[in-house]
């Protein structure tokens, strides 16, 4: 079924060089920044600097968090935490939206008996989510780049 | 202000820049900057026509104005394109985006205007797509 | 007077345009007529035609009335519209009555057989209409509905309500419509007194008694609320709830909610007096009865943004007690957590100072022993490595954690970590990640802690860590099955000498588990107190597939230690033995229709399941089923008091029907069995809560029935039946 790199051709390439030219907006909240410094992180994987930007990524997230594993005496025993992005992404010169879609990803934590332990694991499952959802925008962002540029 | 009716018989003193007499049609053309004026009413225009009747005294019938027609009297002013003032029924048809103007801010604008000098009644009809159009200004109320 | 007359509500056919804003002592009123008579000596105007007036209200909107003719008298100011008289007021609402007197402000005077349609919904007929001098108008046997007149294809319908009272009182200036002694009818069958009625005309909420809630319960018997909402001002409002029940004594609960500019908070308090069974004793033996005591909960929360970085965010629960909320207030959560943030943003830099404290409702755990974390403070910045192109991310954080009756910890760290991204010409993604970490700790009280593995030693602890990290991803795209394919391997190998865990006291990493969310995360421990060390190496892929309808994503990997290593951790955590457990996660897209996702743990020597997880969700908003399953099988000793293992069954759907109908229904059923939980595992099939319902809902009413069960008694919480009416009437504009 004829795979071939996605980053062919390694940083200059078009793809990696396209990457470049996304400026990420800022997004509301902690979680927002975690998203965006991965986002940033992972769009300069070109090593590229100072490029004139091409396209703007705006970000709206929403996080979730839900209870559920119940025992018999009623208590809750596992959370799940949903973070889920809004994205588009904008032709800065023409204004026209290229790509409007949304990414997720979720993360199951243990109620444990000290509540902080708990805040803890849900914070440390923001971290890990943030970085999960900046790749998977990424990567349907280079997709995007690629079906331009049609190596 | 009780209002008498306008008496189409006071005398009419014209002046204008050119004044011709056509005897044999019996009408007198006057053009150029015309002033009528009769009792409280006056009428300009740019060019008038008016017929008159000789048997005797001349009598006039009726004056056809036109070129940017102007008729005023007390608290009213009607403008339009073409005017006749019909002596004989006192009623003067003013024609062609004929407007009204109160002394009290109302406009009336109308493709038609009959200003009935017996009844005192002006009534416009027949503006552009039929209809008549216009403001009335309120006195501000003091309470709002 | 028939509410449902049918009138045409589009744009006035041949109206003026808006006259410009009054300068000056007058205000133009534009107009447009087929023919108009000007009286001179009277000064009365005759329009007659499709005569439209229009006039603009001191606040610049453009007022507008249609009649066959009007005359008006331009001494007097008065004026009479007749015929098909139609009206639109500033605010959009539409009079239509047969003949009226206005005022030169088109004020309505006398009117008869009149109706009006609000802008925002709902029409309100009357017989007679007449304007009092403080400028409201008195309407005389007038019925109100919110419902839709036509339905779809504009042919007349019903309305499914109606509020009918012999006096109305209407008035332009405050917006308002007040209803005396006004009945409602429902579907034109049951008529039902409603006392007091106020609707607002432009929109806006309105001060006014809400809808009556009506419901039941084991605990409390039949229960009445009768909430009045208050509007304060534009941005600030309160709602008092009177409940009475057949079974307790009477609760008050008041709301306050306020917009300011930087942000909104919210009050929200609820109080009663009645006797509550403790379920924590302390002493472990059953209490059964209590004395009477006032009780209550209070919720109060708000965010402000101070400027472009600072906010401020705080949310405060508090019970008196640990039944009050499940009886009184039906919520079930077990914990009511409180916290304080003050926080920093900018592009490179994230300041957080914060607290956290929570007041537990689980009858087994002792308060004293759940801890305060004040402050928590959290200093990160982020700066770009001029040498080699890489980032800097130093982070600086500090934690107090206090209990009443248990240990206190005190921590510190401070760390820098070093990352840079690399592509090959082959198009891999190569990371590599340099991280130092020093920390400081002490406590006391560890005694206190029962479980050893989270107890550390007494005083003051201090480590040092490392770690380097390779990482390697190679995204691999391609076309397949008639969509776009996205195949990334992933290898990472990651290094940090030993140093010590288990002298180190464990605040806030007990919750382990190891699933594809941490696999490839630096430390897989929760939050910072337990750092894996030694040396693994992790090896996994992504997959990811997409075609019209179609999504499917796919994530499976398996970590191996090359280094031999203490156990850290009990087993079963999926972390702790010389190679780790696979994890692997799953989920298939259709469309909106059907969204299902799998995640799993694998034992890595028996291939026997330690978590397995499915969650789907098949049909529209409208009708939909929701099926979820969870097994935690990680039979991780139970001398450890957390990450015991359970088994549950979650469904929920609802069915729409005949096009106003719905039945909903939702059951959790707990099978964790008796082996793997003794204290609270069920005999395989035990329900905790089911609710099933059934609702009616149309343009303008919505009634819906629930019957709850619940199946645990919890202190004065019975175990029973609840039942639930719901009624609220929609395009009302306001309280009843």
């Amino acid at each position: 079924c004829g795979l071939q790199p996605m980053y062919a051709g390694g940083g200059n390439a078009a793809v990696a060089q396209g990457l470049a030219a996304v400026e990420v907006s800022s997004i509301q909240g902690k979680a927002g920044w975690l998203v965006r410094n991965a986002l940033v992180d992972e769009l300069g994987v070109s090593g590229a600097k100072g490029v004139a930007p091409k396209y703007r990524l705006d970000v709206r997230l929403d996080d979730k968090l839900e209870s559920f594993a119940l025992l018999s005496d009623d208590t809750v025993g596992r959370e799940r935490r949903t973070l889920r992005a809004r994205y588009q992404l904008v032709d800065v010169g023409s204004g026209e939206v290229v790509l409007d879609q949304t990414a997720g990803s979720d993360a199951g934590i243990d109620v444990v008996s000290s509540d902080y332990a708990t805040i803890a694991a849900e914070q440390t499952a923001l971290e890990n989510m943030s970085k999960d959802i900046a790749t998977r925008i990424v990567t349907n962002i280079a997709l995007r780049l690629r079906g331009e540029t049609a190596q | 202000q009780v209002f008498n009716g306008h008496n189409s018989n006071a005398p009419v003193d014209y002046a204008a820049d050119r004044i011709e007499l056509q005897d044999k049609q019996d009408r007198v053309i006057l053009s150029g900057n015309v002033d009528v004026k009769q009792a409280e009413l006056r009428l300009r225009a740019s060019r008038t026509v008016v017929n008159f009747t000789n048997q005797g005294s001349m009598q006039i019938q009726r004056i056809t104005a036109s070129g940017g027609v102007v008729v005023s009297r007390p608290d009213e002013t009607a403008t339009g394109d073409v005017g006749v003032y019909d002596f004989n029924q006192r009623i003067i048809t003013m024609t062609g985006n004929a407007t009204i103007k109160r002394s009290n801010g109302d406009v009336l604008r109308g493709g038609r205007l009959v200003v009935d000098l017996n009844s005192g009644v002006s009534s416009a009809s027949a503006g552009p797509n039929g209809r008549v159009s216009g403001t009335f200004s309120v006195p501000k109320q003091k309470g709002n | 007077q028939d509410v449902a007359r049918p009138v045409d509500t589009g744009p006035i056919a041949g109206a003026p345009a808006a006259p410009p804003v009054s300068t000056g002592e007058t205000e133009p009123v534009a107009f447009e007529a087929d023919d108009v008579q000007y009286e001179q000596n009277s000064e009365v105007v005759t329009a007659t035609g499709n005569v439209v007036l229009r006039r603009r209200d001191p606040q610049g909107q453009v007022q507008s009335v249609r009649a066959d003719k009007v005359t008006w008298n331009r001494q007097s100011g008065k004026i009479l519209a007749d015929g098909n008289v139609r009206m639109v007021d500033q605010d959009g609402n539409q009079l239509y009555t047969g003949q009226v007197e206005l005022t030169d402000e088109l004020k309505t005077g006398m009117m008869e057989n009149l109706l009006l349609v609000m802008r925002e919904g709902g029409r309100l007929a009357a017989l007679k209409g007449e304007r009092i001098a403080n400028g409201d108008v008195i309407l005389h046997k007038a019925a109100y509905t919110g419902c839709d007149v036509t339905d779809d294809d504009g042919c007349p319908k019903k309305p499914s309500w109606r509020i009918v009272a012999k006096q109305v009182i209407y008035s332009d200036t405050q917006k308002r419509v007040r209803f005396k002694d006004a009945r409602i009818e429902l579907f034109s069958a049951v008529q039902l007194p409603l006392f007091g009625l106020t609707i607002s005309t432009d929109g806006h909420a309105v001060s006014g008694f809400l809808m009556p809630d009506l419901k039941s319960s084991p605990s409390n018997g039949i229960e009445i609320a009768q909430s009045y909402y208050w509007k304060l001002a534009e941005n600030r409002d309160l709602t008092g709830t009177v409940s009475a029940f057949t079974k307790a004594a009477p609760m008050a609960s008041l709301q306050y909610r306020a917009l300011t500019d930087k942000g909104a908070y919210q009050i929200t308090g609820l109080a009663t007096a009645s006797s509550s069974i403790p379920i924590y004793s302390g002493t472990g033996e059953e209490i059964t009865s209590g004395n009477r005591s006032f009780r209550g909960y209070i919720f109060a929360n708000g965010k402000f943004q101070l400027d472009d970085n600072w906010s401020v965010t705080a949310s405060i629960r508090r019970a008196t007690d640990r039944t009050f909320l499940r009886r009184y207030d039906n919520n079930r959560d077990d914990r009511l957590r409180s916290m304080v943030e003050v926080e920093r943003i900018d592009q490179d830099s994230y300041f957080s100072i914060a607290g956290y404290a929570t007041q537990t409702l689980v009858a087994s755990r002792q308060q004293g022993l759940i801890p305060v974390a004040l402050p928590m403070i959290d200093y990160r910045r982020r700066i770009d490595d001029p040498l080699l192109g890489g980032k800097f991310e130093i982070q600086a954080n500090s934690l107090n954690i206090s209990r009443t009756d248990g240990q206190d910890t005190q921590r510190a760290f401070a760390s820098a970590q070093w990352s840079l991204r690399q592509l090959t010409r082959m198009g891999q993604e190569i990371t590599v990640t340099g991280l130092v970490r020093g920390d400081v700790y002490h406590s006391s009280d560890n005694a206190l802690t029962t479980e050893d593995l989270y107890r550390g030693l007494a005083g003051w602890q201090e480590r040092g860590i490392a770690t380097a990290a390779v990482d390697v991803k190679w995204p691999l795209v391609g076309q397949a099955f008639g969509g776009t394919q996205v195949l990334t391997p992933r290898v990472q190998l990651v290094a940090s000498p030993h140093f010590r865990n288990l002298a180190i006291p464990n605040e806030d990493s007990r919750a382990v588990d190891l699933d594809t969310g941490n696999l490839f995360a630096l430390n897989r421990f929760p939050g910072y107190d337990r750092v894996e060390d030694g040396v693994r190496f992790t090896y996994g892929f992504d997959w990811q597939f997409e075609r019209p309808r179609w999504k499917i994503k796919t994530t499976v990997g398996q970590s191996v230690r090359l280094s031999n290593q203490n156990t850290v951790l009990p087993d079963g955590t999926g972390l702790s033995n010389k190679t780790s457990d696979i994890v692997g996660r799953t989920e298939i897209r259709y469309r909106d229709f059907l969204n299902f996702i799998h995640r799993f743990r694998l034992d890595k020597d028996t291939m026997a399941v330690r978590r397995n997880e499915f969650d789907a969700v098949i049909g529209n908003t409208q009708s939909y089923l929701e099926l979820g399953y969870t097994r935690l099988n990680r039979n991780i000793v139970n001398s450890v008091e957390d990450l015991q293992d359970r088994e549950e069954l979650r469904a929920a759907g609802r069915i729409a029907f005949a096009r106003y109908w719905s039945m909903f229904g939702s059951a959790v059923v707990n099978m964790t069995s008796r082996k793997d939980n003794l204290q609270y595992g069920s005999n395989g099939f035990q329900p905790l809560r089911t609710r099933f319902g059934a609702a009616y809902e149309d343009d303008c009413v919505q009634i819906s029935l629930t019957w709850r069960r619940d199946y645990v008694a919890l202190g004065d919480v019975k175990r029973g039946d609840s039942f639930q009416l719901g009624f609220a009437l929609k395009n009302i504009g306001g309280g009843i």
